[in-house]
């Protein structure tokens, strides 16, 4: 049974339509949610975390619907979310932080409970700032308290939004590392903006654009729709509808040849910016 | 210089019996401090599940977060520790909001001795306190880790209604107190409580459809008028607060009630979240 079914799921704030008829099926593994601001990511990731019901479509998580309350519960006994823009009681400590998330989760005895902090504060290797006050840590501790307390209770779907924000080079290696080791028995949905993540935790990528699902599958299929459009050149052809640098200083257009370029294996970038910027269609692009 | 002594098994055990005197567990602790090979002697007489269990103790000494004056008073009233801490994010109930309620309150209190129309500014303000206190009890905007309460299995309305109640009664010993400083100490000085539960209720009421700052503002906003209102035309300052009102009050509190009951459920999505 798939962990979360999403069905033709649509949410509107008002007028703006941020979710437009989203399809997704999620099994045991990593997931990487990719898409520009604006697409619909954080909306989605409310609506799997249970914090916002859909307007319409059909969601199944955990093979339970989060629109009934007792299974709403069932389904939150279950789950870990990070939040993108969480903020933290500043004058909390690391410990005391994900320790209240703790009593809300209803680990209610103090001593495994405070045993099961400092495992998920261990993970994201805050152990030795877990009694500092949370407003003297640094951006990427305090992203990193966001996902301990995320973590609590070992969760079998975690919803992580932008969990890599904030985070260094080094941070980022060890979080990859501990997602990785994570999805080889749950399932991790996290949504980026940087198609790196994605690319280096591997599994499954959706990518979502203005509100609709524009790709669901391996990340080395979403690389070879833009198989045959992509086009390497020393100087950036002005007329091109879409090109990028990449990091050895080549221009790589994506649609129309420019002059004096050759055509080369398209990478998961390419895709990415052919789905989500103003190049041709997918429809175009894979046709 | 004296020679280098060391803790034989016999000192040792009286030590962990608590069978020495002061100065002998004081000289034992002051050479086991610097001495590996007494340390280790002294480990193999202690059981290990003892160990362990005093290990845990100092662990969760250590680790166990400092109450604030609201969780140790539930706890005394018998809750249990990890339902008083649900408290602790709620800003009605810490030292520095309480100050500066009783403050303004006393203020325009003790002010009425000099004016009497103070004592409408009172009993108009009285039942903004519990209002406030509640909308900024919950809800997004204000509870920075919002989101994550919602998605957590911990029902919403519990957590409201434990917060809300703790901020009632917080917020009404503080009205109470700074009522004693009134004139007369008349009916003046309780006309306030029932309408102080009816705006409450009305604004977790309104919560049910609005974002509760929202709620709370609106509901505030319609209470300021209807005493004044109700003031003016009848040129009698005290109007709104008479045994009628007081009796409308009562059925303002019960519908709300009613209404906060029967869409209990709202407090458990995040209906209010934008995009």
């Amino acid at each position: 049974m798939p962990t979360v079914t999403a069905h033709d799921v649509r949410k509107s704030f008002g007028r703006t339509l941020a979710l437009d008829g989203v399809n997704v099926t999620l099994d045991a593994g990593i997931v990487g949610l990719l898409g520009p601001n604006g697409a619909g990511k954080t909306t989605l990731l409310r609506i799997l975390a249970t914090v916002l019901p859909a307007d319409e479509g059909n969601v199944r998580i955990l093979g339970r619907s989060p629109g009934d309350a007792d299974e709403r519960l069932a389904i939150r006994r279950r789950l870990g979310y990070l939040p993108q823009d969480l903020g933290l009681y500043p004058r909390f400590t690391a410990f005391e932080f994900v320790d209240y998330v703790a009593i809300l989760k209803e680990l209610t005895d103090r001593k495994s409970r405070h045993d099961e902090v400092r495992r998920v504060l261990a993970l994201v290797d805050l152990e030795e700032v877990a009694h500092k006050r949370i407003k003297g840590l640094s951006g990427g501790m305090r992203r990193r308290v966001g996902l301990a307390q995320a973590l609590i209770g070992d969760p079998d779907l975690l919803v992580l939004d932008e969990p890599t924000t904030g985070l260094d080079p080094e941070q980022r290696l060890r979080f990859r590392e501990l997602v990785s080791a994570i999805g080889e028995q749950r399932t991790v949905l996290l949504s980026t903006h940087l198609t790196e993540d994605v690319a280096a935790l591997g599994g499954h990528v959706v990518v979502l654009h203005e509100g609709r699902t524009r790709f669901d599958g391996r990340p080395r299929d979403l690389a070879h729709l833009a198989q045959g459009h992509v086009w390497a050149a020393e100087a950036r052809d002005l007329r091109a509808r879409l090109a990028w640098r990449d990091g050895e200083g080549t221009f790589r257009h994506i649609g129309d040849p420019p002059p004096n370029a050759a055509l080369v294996e398209p990478t998961m970038e390419d895709a990415y910016l052919l789905l989500a910027g103003e190049a041709p269609s997918p429809e175009e692009a894979v046709a | 210089m004296s020679a280098p002594w060391h803790a034989d098994h016999e000192l040792l055990a009286r030590y962990r019996d608590g069978r020495l005197d002061v100065a002998g567990a004081f000289s034992v602790e002051t050479h086991l401090s610097a001495c590996a090979g007494c340390r280790a002697t002294a480990g193999t007489l202690v059981e290990p599940e003892r160990l362990r269990q005093v290990w845990d103790a100092v662990a969760d000494d250590v680790d166990r977060p400092p109450q604030t004056v609201a969780e140790r008073s539930l706890c005394r009233l018998g809750a249990a520790e990890h339902t008083a801490r649900l408290l602790a994010v709620t800003p009605a109930l810490t030292l520095p909001w309480m100050t500066a309620v009783a403050f303004v309150l006393a203020f325009v209190a003790a002010s009425a001795h000099l004016r009497p129309y103070s004592i409408v500014a009172f009993l108009l303000l009285a039942p903004l306190v519990p209002l406030a206190g509640v909308a900024t009890a919950f809800g997004p905007g204000l509870d920075p880790a919002y989101e994550v309460g919602v998605a957590a299995p911990v029902r919403g309305f519990r957590l409201l209604l434990l917060r809300a109640a703790a901020v009632l009664v917080v917020s009404l010993a503080i009205v109470s107190g700074a009522a004693l400083l009134l004139p007369g100490l008349g009916f003046t000085a309780v006309a306030w409580v029932l309408p102080a539960l009816a705006v409450t209720a009305a604004g977790l009421a309104a919560a049910t459809v609005l974002q509760p700052t929202h709620a709370a503002i609106a509901t505030g906003g319609v209470w300021a008028l209807v005493p004044l209102g109700v003031g003016l035309a009848s040129s009698q300052p005290l109007a709104a607060f008479g045994s009628v009102a007081q009796l409308v009050a009562v059925g303002v509190a019960v519908a709300a009630a009613a209404v906060v009951v029967a869409r209990a459920d709202t407090f458990d999505v995040g209906g209010w979240t934008g995009p």
